[in-house]
C-alpha cells in the first residue's frame, strides 16, 4: 500500500520514466564509453612517457645555459604558516635560471614579515610594467639584500588570486611563467619536467600542466615530499583517489587526445607573451584557471596558429586537500560555479569546428558529463526510491543496474590505481594500497551523492548570480621547525581561489 | 546519474528486452575489477622481489664500483677486470649502475667505465641497436653511445639525425653528437634546423647546446652558416658564435645585424656582438637600438651595448631611459650601470638631485634610473659567492634559444 500523496505521483512518474529511460541509458553508455576512451588514451600516454624517460635529457637541460628561464609566480594571501618553506623550496628547484615572484596579496598576517626576515628583504624602486591591467595597487617591491637571490616580493592591496597573478606576470622577467599556489609543494625536478614540452616543441607549445596530487598524510621535510602515504581521514583519502583519477586518467587522456582544456591553477606553465596577449587571468571569474586555458585555446585558434597545450604525466606538485566537510563543500560549490561561468562565457566555442577538438569534444564533454552529471545523479537519488515505492521500477533490476553503474565507477578508480602502480608507484606501502582500494568502493556510498549535492548548489548559485565567495584561507604550513611532519592537521580554510582539481 | 540510470529499466521496458544482460554486465565488471586488483598486487610483489634481488646482487659489488671510479690506477684496472669477469646474470643486475656512472665521473675513471662497457659488449649492442625497428630502442642506444662519448658512432648518429623518422631519435642524436664533441657534425646539426613544413626537424635549443659543447671547433662552419637560407640556422649560428667567443666572425655577425631580413636573427646577432665585446660593433648596435628598429632587436642591442662596455654608448642609453618601449627603457638602466662611472653619473643625473636616497626626479627616466642604481648598489654591497649563477637580466626575455 502506498499513501494517497504518493499515488498522485504515480502517473507523472510513469510518464517521466517512459520518456527518460532511453536518453538516460544512452547518456550512461556515452559517459562510461568516454571514461574507457580516456583510460585507454591515458595508458598509452603514460606508457610512452615512461619508456622515454631514460633519454628525456633532464640533466642536459639543467646544465644548458640555453634553457629558457622561468618566472615562478606565487600569489600569497595570509600564508604566514608555510610561506618561507614554500619559497625556499621553490628557490631550490633544479633549473638553470629561474626567479620566484611572490605577490603578497594584502595579507593581514605576518606573511611579508616572515619573508622579510628569512631573506633580508629590502625595498627597491622597481618600475612594474602594466602589460596586464591590474586592480590591486602595487605598494612596494622587495628583493633580498644580497642582490643575487632570484626572489622578488611584491606587496599589493588585496585584490584576489587572479589579480595577484596578473601583477606577477607584469613583474616577471622571463619568457615562461609558472603559476604555483603558495601551499603547493613541488618536486625538485618539477620545472624541468613541466617545461620540457617548451624545449622539445618551442614553436608550438604555449602551455603545459603538471600532475597535482594530495599531500595530506605525506611526510614532508624542508618543503619536499619525502614519503608518500595515504592520509588518516576518509575524506582526504577519497580525494587522493579523486586526484589520481583526474590527473592520471582525465588530464593525461585529454592531453593525448590533443584537447586539454584545463590546466590546474595549483601548477601551470604558460608562455608569458601568450598570457599577456589574452589579457591574463580574469579577476571576476571564479574558475579563472580553466578560463585562462580556454581563452588561450580561443586566441590561438582565432589567430590560426599551430599550437599545443599539453599535460606532463609526471607527478610534480602536491597540494593540501580539504579534510573537513565544510571546506570540501565550499570548494566543490566554487569549482562547479566556476565550471558554469567558464562554459557559459565561452558558449560560442561549444560544438564550433573553428575551435577544433576543444570546441567539438572537450567543452561539450564538460557540459554533458561534468556540469549536468551531478544534477542527474541527484534526480536519480530522488526518483528511484519513489519509483520503487510505487512499483514503477523493478527492485531487482534497479539494484543490478545500480551495481553496474557503481561497479563501473569502481572500475575507473581501480584503473587509475593500476596506472599509478604500473607507472610511478609512489604509494609504496601495502597498507596504503589496501586503503586506496577500500576508498574506491566507499566513495560511491555517500561521498558521490554529497559532492553531487554541493555541485548542484554551486550551479544554482551561479544561475542565481549570488555574490561570489572565494573563501578564507588559513594554512597550517608544512612544518619547518620539526625535521619532518605528517600532514594530518585539518585544513581550517579553503584556498582563497581555486581552479578545478 | 548512476541512480537515475536505474530508472531506465522499468518493469516492462528494457528489462524484458535484455534478459540477463545486466547480470552478465555485472559479472564482467566484477571480473575486470578483480583482475585489475590482482594485477596491481602481482605487479607490486614482482617489483619488490626484483628490487630486493638487485639489491642483494649489487650490494657486495658496490666497493668494486667505487674502486673502478675512485681507486688508484691499479685498483681501477683490477676492479674493471673483476667486473668484466662477472657471470652474465650478475652483470645484468649491476649493468645499470655501471652505465649510470658515465654521467657522474670524468677523466680516467670515465675511460675505465667506457672500457668496461666495451668489454662487456654493452656498447657493441648499442651500436647494433641503432638499426632497431623501435624508435625507443634506437633512442636508448643513441643515449648510451652519447654518454660514453663513442666517437666511432658519429657517422651513424649523423645518419640518424638526418634520416630518422622519429623526432625523439633525432633529438637524442643531436644531444649525443654534442656530448661526443663531434666537430664534423656541425654542418649536419645546423642543417637539421632547416624548416620543413614551417618547423625545424629538431628543437633549436637542443642543437644550440650541442654546438656549444662542440665549442670553438665549430666556429668555421657556424660562420659559413650565417649565409644559409634558413633563419633558424642563421639565428642559432649567431647565438653560438657569440657564446664560444669567435671574434673572427664579428664582421659576418655585424652584417647579419645590419642586413638580415629576420628580426630573430638580428636580435641574436646583437646579443652575440655584445658577448664578443669588439668595439667595432658599436655603430651597428647603436643603429639597432634606434626606435625605428624592431622591438626584439632593440632590446638585444641595448643589452649588448652594456656588455660591450664602450662609454661612447652612454648618451644613446641615456636617451633610451625614457623610451616608449618599456622593455627597452628597463634595459637601458642596467646597461648604463655596466658602463661604469660615466654611465652611473648619467643615471644619478636622471634620477634627480637626491638619487642615492631613492626619491629623486619624476618621470619614467628617473624611475628607471633609480631602479638601476638601487639594484646595482645591492649587488655591489655583497660580493658574489664563488660559482654563483649570473644574475638574470632586468627585462622580460623570450622563450627561444638563448633566452
Amino acid at each position: 500500500m502506498t499513501s494517497p500523496s504518493l499515488e498522485l505521483l504515480r502517473e507523472p512518474l510513469a510518464v517521466f520514466f517512459e520518456v527518460t529511460q532511453w536518453p538516460v541509458l544512452a547518456y550512461f553508455v556515452l559517459l562510461n564509453t568516454s571514461y574507457l576512451v580516456l583510460v585507454a588514451l591515458a595508458a598509452v600516454s603514460l606508457t610512452q612517457h615512461l619508456r622515454r624517460d631514460p633519454f628525456a635529457g633532464y640533466d642536459e637541460t639543467c646544465a644548458s645555459p640555453l634553457t629558457p628561464a622561468v618566472s615562478v609566480l606565487v600569489p600569497a594571501h595570509d600564508e604566514e604558516a608555510g610561506i618561507v618553506t614554500a619559497v625556499d623550496a621553490m628557490l631550490g628547484l633544479r633549473y638553470p635560471v629561474h626567479e620566484v615572484v611572490v605577490v603578497d596579496d594584502g595579507s593581514r598576517d605576518a606573511t611579508f614579515a616572515r619573508l622579510e626576515e628569512a631573506h633580508d628583504l629590502v625595498e627597491v624602486p622597481r618600475v612594474v610594467p602594466q602589460d596586464l591591467p591590474t586592480r590591486g595597487r602595487v605598494l612596494s617591491v622587495h628583493v633580498p639584500r644580497d642582490g643575487r637571490t632570484p626572489l622578488v616580493v611584491v606587496r599589493t592591496e588585496n585584490s584576489g588570486r587572479s589579480d595577484a597573478l596578473n601583477v606577477g606576470v607584469n613583474v616577471a622577467r622571463h619568457g615562461i611563467v609558472c603559476f604555483v599556489d603558495a601551499d603547493s609543494i613541488l618536486d625538485p625536478d618539477a620545472l624541468l619536467t613541466v617545461t620540457k614540452p617548451f624545449a622539445d616543441d618551442p614553436e608550438r607549445v604555449v602551455a603545459s600542466g603538471g600532475v597535482v596530487r594530495a599531500v595530506n598524510g605525506c611526510r614532508v621535510v624542508a618543503g619536499r615530499v619525502v614519503e608518500t602515504r595515504m592520509p588518516r581521514g576518509w575524506l582526504a583519502r577519497i580525494q587522493v583517489v579523486e586526484y589520481l583519477r583526474a590527473f592520471m586518467l582525465g588530464r593525461a587522456g585529454w592531453s593525448r587526445a590533443g584537447a586539454l582544456a584545463l590546466i590546474s591553477g595549483a601548477f601551470g606553465v604558460y608562455r608569458r607573451d601568450v598570457v599577456v596577449a589574452v589579457g591574463g587571468l580574469d579577476p571576476d571569474c571564479i574558475g579563472e584557471d580553466f578560463e585562462l586555458c580556454v581563452k588561450v585555446h580561443r586566441a590561438m585558434r582565432d589567430a590560426g596558429r599551430d599550437y599545443r597545450v599539453v599535460q606532463v604525466a609526471e607527478p610534480v606538485s602536491w597540494t593540501e586537500v580539504p579534510s573537513t566537510r565544510a571546506v570540501l563543500a565550499s570548494q566543490r560549490r566554487r569549482w562547479h560555479r566556476g565550471l558554469w561561468e567558464v562554459l557559459h562565457r565561452h558558449r560560442d566555442m561549444l560544438g564550433n569546428p573553428r575551435y577544433g577538438r576543444v570546441g567539438l569534444v572537450a567543452l561539450p564533454y564538460y557540459v554533458l558529463f561534468e556540469l549536468v552529471a551531478p544534477l542527474l545523479e541527484l534526480v536519480g537519488v530522488l526518483v528511484v526510491p519513489l519509483g520503487l515505492a510505487l512499483g514503477l521500477v523493478d527492485g531487482g533490476e534497479a539494484l543490478r543496474f545500480l551495481l553496474i553503474a557503481y561497479g563501473y565507477a569502481l572500475f575507473v578508480s581501480v584503473a587509475a590505481l593500476a596506472v599509478e602502480e604500473f607507472s610511478f608507484h609512489r604509494y609504496g606501502r601495502w597498507r596504503d594500497l589496501g586503503t586506496a582500494l577500500v576508498v574506491c568502493v566507499l566513495e560511491n556510498v555517500g561521498y558521490r551523492q554529497l559532492t553531487a549535492l554541493w555541485r548542484v548548489q554551486g550551479l544554482w548559485a551561479a544561475l542565481r548570480r549570488t555574490e561570489r565567495v572565494w573563501g578564507v584561507m588559513t594554512r597550517t604550513g608544512f612544518g619547518d621547525a620539526a625535521p619532518a611532519r605528517d600532514l594530518q592537521a585539518p585544513t581550517v580554510g579553503a584556498r582563497h581561489a581555486d581552479g578545478l582539481p | 546519474m548512476r541512480a537515475l540510470a536505474a530508472v531506465a529499466v522499468p518493469r516492462e521496458g528494457l528489462s524484458a528486452a535484455l534478459p540477463g544482460a545486466l547480470s552478465w554486465s555485472l559479472l564482467v565488471i566484477a571480473a575486470v575489477v578483480l583482475l585489475l586488483v590482482g594485477g596491481i598486487a602481482a605487479r607490486r610483489a614482482a617489483r619488490r622481489r626484483r628490487v630486493e634481488r638487485v639489491r642483494r646482487t649489487t650490494e657486495p659489488l658496490r666497493p668494486l664500483l667505487l674502486e673502478l671510479v675512485a681507486g688508484e690506477p691499479e685498483e681501477q684496472a683490477d676492479a674493471a677486470s673483476r667486473l668484466a669477469a662477472l657471470p652474465p646474470p650478475v652483470w645484468r643486475s649491476v649493468e645499470p649502475a655501471v652505465v649510470a656512472l658515465l654521467s657522474k665521473v670524468r677523466g680516467d675513471s670515465r675511460t675505465e667505465v667506457v672500457r668496461l662497457l666495451e668489454e662487456r659488449g654493452v656498447l657493441g649492442r648499442a651500436r647494433a641497436d641503432l638499426r632497431r625497428r623501435g624508435a625507443v630502442q634506437r633512442a636508448r642506444a643513441v643515449e648510451l653511445l652519447g654518454a660514453a662519448g663513442d666517437a666511432a658512432s658519429v657517422p651513424a648518429l649523423v645518419e640518424l639525425l638526418t634520416t630518422d623518422r622519429a623526432a625523439e631519435v633525432r633529438i637524442v642524436a643531436v644531444r649525443a653528437l654534442g656530448r661526443i664533441g663531434a666537430a664534423d657534425a656541425t654542418t649536419p646539426l645546423l642543417s637539421a634546423l632547416r624548416e620543413q613544413q614551417g618547423r625545424s626537424r629538431v628543437p633549436p635549443q637542443v642543437v644550440a647546446h650541442a654546438l656549444l659543447r662542440i665549442g670553438p671547433a665549430a666556429a668555421g662552419s657556424l660562420t659559413a652558416a650565417l649565409a644559409e637560407d634558413s633563419a633558424a640556422v642563421r639565428a642559432t649560428a649567431c647565438e653560438i658564435l657569440g657564446r664560444v667567443g669567435a671574434v673572427g666572425s664579428v664582421a659576418a655577425v655585424r652584417r647579419c645585424l645590419r642586413e638580415d631580413g629576420s628580426v630573430e636573427v638580428r636580435a641574436r646577432a646583437a646579443t652575440a656582438l655584445g658577448r664578443l665585446g669588439m668595439p667595432s660593433a658599436l655603430e651597428d648596435l647603436v643603429a639597432a637600438s634606434a626606435p625605428s628598429a624592431p622591438g626584439t632587436a632593440r632590446t638585444s642591442a641595448v643589452r649588448a651595448l652594456g656588455e660591450l662596455g664602450d662609454p661612447r654608448a652612454v648618451p644613446v642609453l641615456a636617451r633610451l631611459l625614457a623610451d616608449d618601449d618599456g622593455q627597452v627603457a628597463a634595459l637601458a638602466g642596467p646597461a648604463l650601470v655596466e658602463l661604469g662611472g660615466t654611465g652611473r653619473a648619467v643615471l644619478h643625473e636622471a634620477a634627480g638631485p637626491d638619487a642615492p636616497g631613492g626619491a629623486g626626479g619624476r618621470g619614467q627616466a628617473a624611475a628607471r634610473a633609480r631602479e638601476a642604481l638601487a639594484v646595482a648598489r645591492l649587488r655591489e654591497a655583497v660580493p658574489a659567492p664563488r660559482g654563483a649563477a649570473p644574475v638574470p637580466s632586468a627585462a622580460p626575455v623570450g622563450v627561444g634559444v638563448g633566452a
